[in-house]
């Protein structure tokens, strides 16, 4: 039997094929203002990971993994595991490089827990992140809890 | 930040081992419990994107009215939120404005810093070293006001006055997409900001932590992933630290009593030194000259870079040369400095 479907029935307003189009526009429309943060590094058991936070106006969208041996992003899902401890300031310029080569694919899924489209970002032949855009296309939707973990890197 | 305050209070300890004892004393849990309600209602704010509309709004005008509402935005709202919260926006706000309309954004930027300095005097919430004398003497929400009206205005004025000789962003109108709103958010932050000022002015701080703990849990739980602990423990090592170099410069007799101009211009000057955080926690068991001591330190968060954190804020985000910084936070504090000195030395304000 499937697991039942959770959540309130018609929580989520209507959406159509036109929403979608519009979501996927406004994401081109803001691909060049979006900038790098300051590189997430964090160790763990199995070597260092690096994460480039996506930037639009102060707040973060998505996180980029990053290959530091390759210096090259990682494909989403897929945090990329180095040996070696890298200083973020280093990666600084390649960051920003790789944000300004992203570009955007034509198609767009919807997360109905957020009411939002996920419009995914590609970097050479990787999917490597997501901009989340309203329900009707038009305003973005910041991953605030990205943005907290971001702005703590700046005190 | 953090480590070289622990630092710190271990050489206290060396030189005063009897420190160990009384350094909790010196923590004033009504300001931290402040500080955290007030961090909290202005994250709320904040993920309410209704200040991200405002500005959006702001860049879709052209010519020098953009920029004078922008300083006037980055006032009002670091009055509202508390002014290194409303940095964390104002700043790529103005970066993306001049990406998109050409220019170098460096003179633009720290104007809006000082403007958020400025705007965050206000309000008793606005900023750490208001919460700090307003729950250690215990003023009244009006009399405060009465006291950074007048800082806020002619400040103000001043602002708008140095940015007369900026060259202004791009003529033309810039179309930015904004953050998606949630009014929820918006209007819990304000009921909150008024449940938070009642339960101060009454002495029940520590409720006003947990009923803006539980609301925001209800409305927005991201926003209690956002509490800054080691922000909190920074706050708290502050007032140890400079709690007991207070009393060490106080038994020496290096910090006589102050008063009027003298407790204005002393906290302004210690402010360009030592960030006017500390200035005011070293200062405040040396004065009942609360007003003075407000302006001041509000006053010394401009100038040098160690005015207030703000300033360190707007260099890391903006990437903005320390050069570029002073050439026009300097002479604003400058100009400021002596407008109000001139005003105390006469005897009309504060």
């Amino acid at each position: 039997m499937p697991p039942p479907i959770r959540g309130p029935p018609g929580r989520s307003p209507p959406i159509s094929k036109e929403d979608a189009e519009r979501a996927i526009e406004t994401v081109r429309e803001l691909l060049h203002l979006l900038t790098a943060g300051p590189a997430l590094v964090r160790s763990g058991p199995d070597g260092w990971h690096v994460d480039i936070p996506v930037m639009y106006q102060g707040y973060a969208l998505d996180r980029i993994h990053l290959d530091i041996d390759k210096m090259e992003p990682s494909p989403k899902g897929r945090p990329a595991r180095s040996s070696r401890e890298v200083n973020p300031s280093e990666i600084k310029g390649r960051a920003e490089e790789i944000v300004s080569e992203l570009r955007v694919l034509d198609a767009a899924e919807y997360r109905e827990p957020e009411r939002c489209w996920a419009v995914p970002l590609a970097w050479g032949p990787y999917l490597v992140a997501h901009v989340k855009i309203s329900s009707d296309g038009r305003e973005v939707v910041p991953d605030y809890g990205l943005t907290e973990e971001v702005r703590r890197y700046v005190y | 930040m953090l480590s070289t305050l622990i630092l710190v209070y271990v050489l206290l300890l060396v030189l005063d081992p009897s420190f160990l004892y009384r350094s909790p004393s010196y923590v004033n849990l009504e300001a931290i419990s402040l500080i955290l309600s007030f961090m909290l209602v202005s994250k709320l704010m904040d993920v309410s994107g209704v200040f991200s509309r405002v500005s959006t709004w702001i860049l879709s005008l052209g010519g020098r009215k953009r920029v004078i509402l922008l300083l006037i935005t980055s006032e009002l709202v670091a009055a509202l939120l508390m002014n290194d919260t409303a940095l964390f926006f104002l700043i790529p706000l103005v970066v993306t404005l001049y990406r998109m309309t050409g220019g170098d954004p460096s003179d633009m930027l720290v104007l809006v810093t000082i403007g958020a300095n400025v705007g965050s005097a206000l309000t008793p919430f606005g900023n750490p070293q208001n919460i700090i004398i307003w729950s250690h003497f215990h003023v009244h929400a009006i009399s405060f006001l009465r006291v950074t009206f007048p800082f806020f205005l002619l400040s103000s004025v001043l602002l708008i006055i140095f940015s007369l000789r900026l060259p202004g962003a791009g003529e033309g109108p810039a179309r930015v997409v904004s953050i998606r709103m949630d009014l929820r958010s918006g209007v819990s932050a304000v009921l909150l900001l008024a449940v938070n000022l009642v339960l101060a002015s009454y002495g029940y701080y520590l409720v006003g932590v947990v009923v803006t703990l539980l609301v925001s849990l209800l409305v927005r739980r991201e926003v209690i992933r956002g509490i800054d602990i080691p922000l909190l423990a920074m706050f708290a090592f502050l007032f140890m630290d400079f709690g007991q170099l207070s009393h060490i410069l106080g038994s020496m007799g290096i910090i006589p009593p102050l008063e009027g101009v003298t407790a204005l211009a002393a906290s302004a000057l210690l402010s360009q030194v030592i960030s006017n955080v500390p200035a005011t926690i070293t200062l405040l068991n040396h004065t009942t000259d609360w007003r003075s001591l407000l302006v001041g330190v509000n006053l010394g968060g401009t100038g040098l870079i160690v005015g207030s954190m703000a300033n360190f804020i707007t260099l890391r985000i903006a990437n903005l040369k320390l050069g570029r910084f002073h050439r026009i936070s300097v002479p604003y504090f400058l100009a400021s400095a002596a407008v109000f000195i001139c005003l105390a030395w006469a005897g009309i304000y504060p």
